[in-house]
Formats: C-alpha cells, sequence, structure tokens
C-alpha cells in the first residue's frame, strides 16, 4: 500500500491552481457569464430573512429557481433542484475536454454509490435504490455485479475499493469501516489520479478537501468522545501526525496547533463556536469558505479546466443552499440560525 | 537575394502566426461569452480584432522588402542582410505579442462579461498597450528598410 | 326500598352491619381517591416540564437535521441514516400504583447511533443524531408517564365516583331504612304496650 507523501504547506493562503489551458477558452468564456447569474451573497441573505415561504419565493421568482406558478409541495421544489443539478452537470460534461478529469470528478459519485451497495450487500439487504445518477458506473449494474460477485465490469479504483471496504467489515462487522475504507481508497485514488493527470489545481484541491475533512473528523471525533485514531485520510497537506496529537489536546489547544497551517482561523473560529453552542454550524461554514476561497482563486485563470470545474462546485453548492433556506422557511424556522450557518 | 526573400517570408509568416493564433485565442472566449450573452457582440468586437493587426504589419513589411528587392537590378550581400535584418523586428515583435495580445483579450473579454462597463477602460487598452510594441518593432523595421540603399 | 322491607330486629342487625361495612368503605375508597389524586399531581407536575423538554429537543433535532442537509448532497444524506447500528428494544412490565396495573417501560438501546464515515457527511448530522438519542430517552420515558397519568385519572374518577355513591346514596338510604325499622318496632312496641294495658284494664274490671 503505497503511503502519499504529505505535500510541505510551500504557500501563504490558497495552495497553487496552476496555469492556463488554451484550449478552454470557449468555455470559460461561457462559464463567466453563467457566474453573473449565479444567486449573489445580499439575495441568499434576503432569502434568510424573508418573511415566509412564499415571500422567499417571490425573491427567488426572477431566477431560474423560480418554480414559475403555485406552488402545491416542498416535493415540487425538491425536483425542481434536482433537475437544475441535473443541468448543471450535463453542462459540465459538454464543456469538460479531458474525459480524465471529469472521470475523477465523477468518481466522488462512485464511492458514494459504492459505499451505500456494499454496506447494503453485507447486511443482506436488497440493493435498492437512493444512488446519484452522476456516477460513471451507473447505479442499475450494482445488483447484477454484486450477484455474481463479478466486479471487472468496474474501473480498476473502484475495484480496490470493494475489496477493502468488504475485508474491512469482515475484520470488525462494524458497517463504519466500510465507509472509513472507502473514504481511504477515495482520497489516495484522487491524490494518485490527479499527480498522473497533472492537474496542479485537483490535486491541491483534492489535498485541501482532504485537510478539512480531516480537520472536521478531528473535532466530530472529540465532541463524540471516540478514541480510534486511524480515521484520519492521508495524502493532505497537514501531517496526520499532527491531527493525532490533536485528539490528545483539549479544546483550547486546538487553535495553537494548526498555527502555522493556512487553517488556523477555520479551526479557530469552529471550536470556539463548538464550545460555547454544540454545534458544528460555524466549523462547517467556516470549511466551506475556504474551500470556496481556493475555488474563487481560479478567477485569474483566463482559460482553464480550473474555472469550470470551481463553478461546478460553487453552483453545487448553491442548490443546497437554496434547499436549505427554502426548507427553513417552509418549516419557520428562526432566521438565526440560518444566519449562523450562512454566514454574515 | 535569397535570404533577403526568406525575410520578407518570415515577417509575413511569423506575425501572421502569431494574429491568426491570437484571434483565434480571443475568439474562443468571445464565443464562449457570446454563446451566453450575444447583445454583446459590439464590445467585444474589437478586442478579438486587436490582435489582427501585427498580421498587417507583418505583411506590409514583407510587401515594402519585395518592392526593395525587385528594385535593386544587382543585389549585394549586404544589402541581402540588411532587408533580411530589416524583417526580423516586425517577424518576432509581431508574432509574440500578437499571442500575448490574444490572451490579454480573452481576459479581457472574459471581464466585459462581468462588467461590461469596463470593457473599453481596461480591456481594449490593456490590449493597446501591448498593440505598442508590436508598432514599435514594425517601426524599426520600415525605418530599416528606408535606410537601405543601393550600393 | 322501603316498602319491601321487612321491619324485623333481624333485618334491622342486618342493616346496622352494612352501613358499618359501608361506612368503612367509604373511608378506605376516599383514602384511596386522596392517595391517587396525590400521586396524579406528582406525576402531573413531572409530566409537564418533560413533555416542553421532549418538544424543545425534538425540535432542535429537525433544526440540526435541516442544516446537515445543507451541506450534503441528498443522495449522501440517504445514504448515510440508511443502514442504522442502533439496536432499540423495548419491554413493557406492569407496575402496580394503588392496586392499579401501569406500564413500566425498559428500554435497551446498544450500539453507536454515528452509523457512517465522515467525508460526506456534515459534522451537523453527528450532533442532530446524539440530539434524537438524548431525545427518545425522555421520549420514553414522557410515554410512559402519560399513560400512567392517563390510567391514574381514569382509576381516580371511578374511586371518586364509588365514594360519592357511598356517601350520598348508599349510606344515607341503609340508615334512613333503619330509622324505618326502629320507628316501624317501637311503633309495634308501643301498640303492643297499649294492646297489653287496655287487656290489663279488661282483666281488672
Amino acid at each position: 500500500m503505497a503511503t502519499v507523501q504529505q505535500a510541505v504547506i510551500d504557500f501563504h493562503r490558497y495552495p497553487p491552481i496552476g496555469t492556463d489551458d488554451w484550449r478552454y477558452g470557449f468555455a470559460t468564456g461561457k462559464i463567466r457569464c453563467l457566474e453573473t447569474t449565479m444567486l449573489s451573497r445580499a439575495t441568499l441573505l434576503d432569502l434568510a430573512n424573508a418573511e415566509s415561504f412564499s415571500a422567499a419565493m417571490d425573491l427567488l421568482s426572477s431566477t431560474e429557481y423560480s418554480a414559475g406558478g403555485a406552488v402545491e409541495s416542498f416535493a415540487q421544489i425538491e425536483e425542481l433542484l434536482l433537475q437544475r443539478r441535473h443541468e448543471l452537470r450535463t453542462l459540465f460534461i459538454a464543456l469538460m475536454q479531458d474525459p480524465e478529469l471529469v472521470e475523477l470528478l465523477r468518481a466522488r459519485h462512485d464511492f458514494a454509490n459504492m459505499r451505500l451497495a456494499i454496506r447494503r450487500v453485507v447486511t443482506d439487504r436488497p440493493i435498492g435504490l437512493d444512488y446519484s445518477d452522476f456516477g460513471s458506473v451507473p447505479a442499475e449494474e450494482f445488483e447484477e455485479a454484486f450477484e455474481q460477485e463479478n466486479y471487472s465490469r468496474f474501473p480498476m479504483y473502484l475495484q480496490e475499493a470493494i475489496e477493502e471496504a468488504v475485508l474491512a467489515y469482515y475484520e470488525n462487522k462494524d458497517i463504519r469501516s466500510v465507509d472509513y475504507a472507502i473514504d481511504r481508497c477515495e482520497a489516495k485514488y484522487r491524490i494518485r489520479t490527479s499527480e498522473e493527470l497533472g492537474s496542479v489545481f485537483l490535486l491541491s484541491f483534492y489535498r485541501v478537501r482532504i485537510d478539512l475533512t480531516n480537520i472536521r473528523t478531528l473535532l466530530r471525533l472529540k465532541a463524540a468522545e471516540r478514541d480510534e485514531r486511524d480515521l484520519f485520510l492521508p495524502g493532505g497537506f497537514v501531517e496526520i501526525e499532527r491531527l493525532v496529537h490533536g485528539l490528545d489536546l483539549g479544546y483550547e489547544g486546538l487553535a495553537p496547533l494548526f498555527f502555522a497551517t493556512p487553517y488556523y482561523e477555520v479551526v479557530e473560529g469552529g471550536v470556539a463556536y463548538f464550545t460555547t453552542e454544540q454545534s458544528f454550524l460555524r466549523l462547517e461554514r467556516l470549511c466551506e469558505e475556504y474551500l470556496f476561497g481556493f475555488l474563487r482563486t481560479t478567477r485569474s485563470i483566463t482559460a482553464g479546466p480550473q474555472p469550470i470545474i470551481a463553478y461546478l462546485l460553487l453552483k453545487e453548492n448553491e442548490i443546497r443552499m437554496v434547499r436549505m433556506l427554502l426548507s427553513a422557511k417552509n418549516n419557520g424556522m428562526d432566521a438565526k440560525l440560518i444566519l449562523d450557518r450562512l454566514g454574515e | 537575394m535569397g535570404i533577403a526573400l526568406l525575410g520578407a517570408a518570415l515577417a509575413a509568416f511569423m506575425a501572421g502566426i502569431g494574429s491568426a493564433v491570437g484571434i483565434g485565442i480571443a475568439g474562443r472566449s468571445a464565443t464562449g461569452v457570446l454563446s451566453e450573452k450575444p447583445e454583446r457582440y459590439g464590445q467585444l468586437f474589437l478586442q478579438v480584432v486587436l490582435p489582427g493587426t501585427q498580421g498587417f504589419y507583418g505583411f506590409v513589411i514583407a510587401f515594402l522588402a519585395m518592392g526593395k528587392i525587385y528594385s535593386f537590378t544587382t543585389l549585394d550581400i549586404s544589402n541581402a542582410l540588411a532587408i533580411f535584418a530589416s524583417c526580423l523586428p516586425v517577424a518576432f515583435a509581431g508574432m509574440l505579442s500578437a499571442i500575448h495580445q490574444g490572451k490579454t483579450c480573452a481576459a479581457g473579454i472574459l471581464m466585459t462579461a462581468k462588467r461590461p462597463e469596463m470593457a473599453v477602460k481596461a480591456g481594449v487598452l490593456y490590449a493597446a498597450m501591448v498593440e505598442v510594441y508590436a508598432v514599435l518593432g514594425f517601426l524599426i523595421s520600415l525605418l530599416i528598410q528606408m535606410k537601405i540603399e543601393a550600393a | 326500598m322501603l316498602e319491601n322491607i321487612s321491619a324485623t330486629r333481624m333485618e334491622q342487625l342486618q342493616l346496622r352491619r352494612r352501613v358499618e361495612l359501608a361506612s368503612r368503605g367509604h373511608k378506605l375508597l376516599s383514602q384511596k381517591r386522596d392517595e391517587i389524586s396525590r400521586q396524579l399531581v406528582k406525576i402531573a407536575g413531572e409530566l409537564k416540564p418533560l413533555r416542553q423538554q421532549v418538544e424543545k429537543e425534538l425540535l432542535e433535532t429537525t433544526r440540526r437535521f435541516m442544516m446537515a442537509r445543507a451541506t450534503m448532497e441528498p443522495e449522501d444524506m440517504a445514504a448515510a441514516i440508511d443502514m442504522p447500528t442502533k439496536q432499540f428494544a423495548l419491554t413493557i412490565q406492569f407496575a402496580s400504583i394503588m392496586s392499579v396495573k401501569v406500564p413500566d417501560l425498559t428500554k435497551d438501546i446498544s450500539g453507536e447511533i454515528m452509523c457512517y464515515g465522515f467525508s460526506t457527511t456534515s459534522g451537523e448530522l453527528d450532533v442532530a443524531l446524539r440530539a434524537l438519542e438524548r431525545a427518545f430517552d425522555s421520549l420514553i420515558e414522557l410515554a410512559e408517564k402519560e399513560k400512567q397519568a392517563m390510567l391514574l385519572a381514569t382509576e381516580l374518577q371511578s374511586t371518586r365516583r364509588r365514594v360519592n355513591v357511598l356517601e350520598h346514596v348508599v349510606i344515607p338510604d341503609i340508615q334512613e331504612t333503619i330509622k324505618y325499622i326502629t320507628d316501624k318496632m317501637s311503633e309495634a312496641e308501643r301498640d303492643n304496650t297499649s294492646r297489653l294495658m287496655k287487656i290489663a284494664d279488661i282483666i281488672r274490671g
């Protein structure tokens, strides 16, 4: 098992994103235009402060999230948002000129589907539904493949993940081991593949993702008072030893631990909010803000896959935000909690 | 004679390549923007054609050089070399500046997508600054050629 | 009642015993009533804050779930909570408060409530599930207490009715009958006496 080299932090705020790729001129131009139609922060805040669900829907009436008429049930909104997401992903695939990069990004959904399928298979339950339709391998093929135990139709990285996950489950019969094993395989696959493809941007992106996941895992383990030390993912910028060491420290010792990393503010703000409110809201928000800050640095790219990937991720987040805001409004949740999540 | 013609050819095709690449880059960005906002066509047009000027400079220099070459009854080696040399500034400055101007224009076009009011102020002006160095190369090529007299 | 009473000493004795029994029963039942209402007040007092607490916790849980959904794709959410690892068993026993059978719930919860890995899930989901776990404890307690209160209240009602019947109907009735018999008997006595006096007069005269 080859472990990925931990990279040194040789950047100030955000890791490098690579250079222009002039084949993407058209795509980048299109994306820059589409970016102007994204909901502004002010609109999101207005939504959070909207008086009622219908007022919120009115605010959205001139955007692509307009329901176009009376909303009978919330399921209608869900359907609309899923449709927008599907359109976004179709556009993304159309604009990307490197199928390898697309496969790497879609692998997230393959791994997620696999996670669910294996959990169902090892507990002798039907393969069932709830799979993401954005993976490279269609979910309909799962049932047959697992029945015949013939995984050769899956890409190599998935075969490896299946093997490790099933092995991990039978070691201690804990359903969570499946997730942990697949998470680790996924992290390794991402780092390895983006190195092979020579994509500076995706390598940085996945490293940041792994770091942020590890930081969240650290805090969540502490909150649940669990003492597993082998759940951190390899491949990030922050060394695993540092994270493991964090488990032994008190909450007040966490921020100094990350002092020399770009995540200092994330950890500091997140931990402070957690100790007073017993909630991860701010940590989640700060992680997200850091990640999106990194994605926004792709603005300096005039042509390249970076702005397109960034747009996909930012737009997916926007759709999630709209769902959160609308369902919060639909259930009459107070604005304070929403604003805590959304940020000032 | 051959070396002088080589110079003229260099001026035409290097500057031409540069312009083609530059317009290609700017054009792709522009079509991307236009696919979403067709009403921006007018603003973007100037930025797309700007990298094309270098090709013209190269063409003009090549044309003048050819005129010089055929106006001499006998072309000695020093004059041939001089004509060759006179073509180099526009060839290199033209080609490289056109490519970079194309990139600058592409960036300007993307900016125009977000801030149309800045299209002329920043987009065209910055690209025009790259143009200056192509013009300088063109001028030097022109001046050198004018000094070449029949021996 | 008074019509078909045979006014005999035997009957009177029987009635006296019945009234004694009834008043003893009345005393006992009213003591029971007092005790049940005391218990009920106690349970009701606990019930109110418990109910508020459960409602608050459940509200909190739904909020957290909503927030958790904001950072997760719908598929990930479904996948994360698809496979619960928590085992939950509930056994009902019956305890007796003042001879009222009330349910006594014992729960047996084992396993970890967080049944998913970390990378695709939000920390808010942890918080939501743990809040749900806590809410469950109180929820079961609440169900148990509410059922107890309900059963006790029914029992209290019937006891009160019995006490009232004894106090206002049975005992006065019997006492009236006794009085009637006493009257009747003393009437008969007087009747007898006067008859004897009359006979004595005739004999003397």
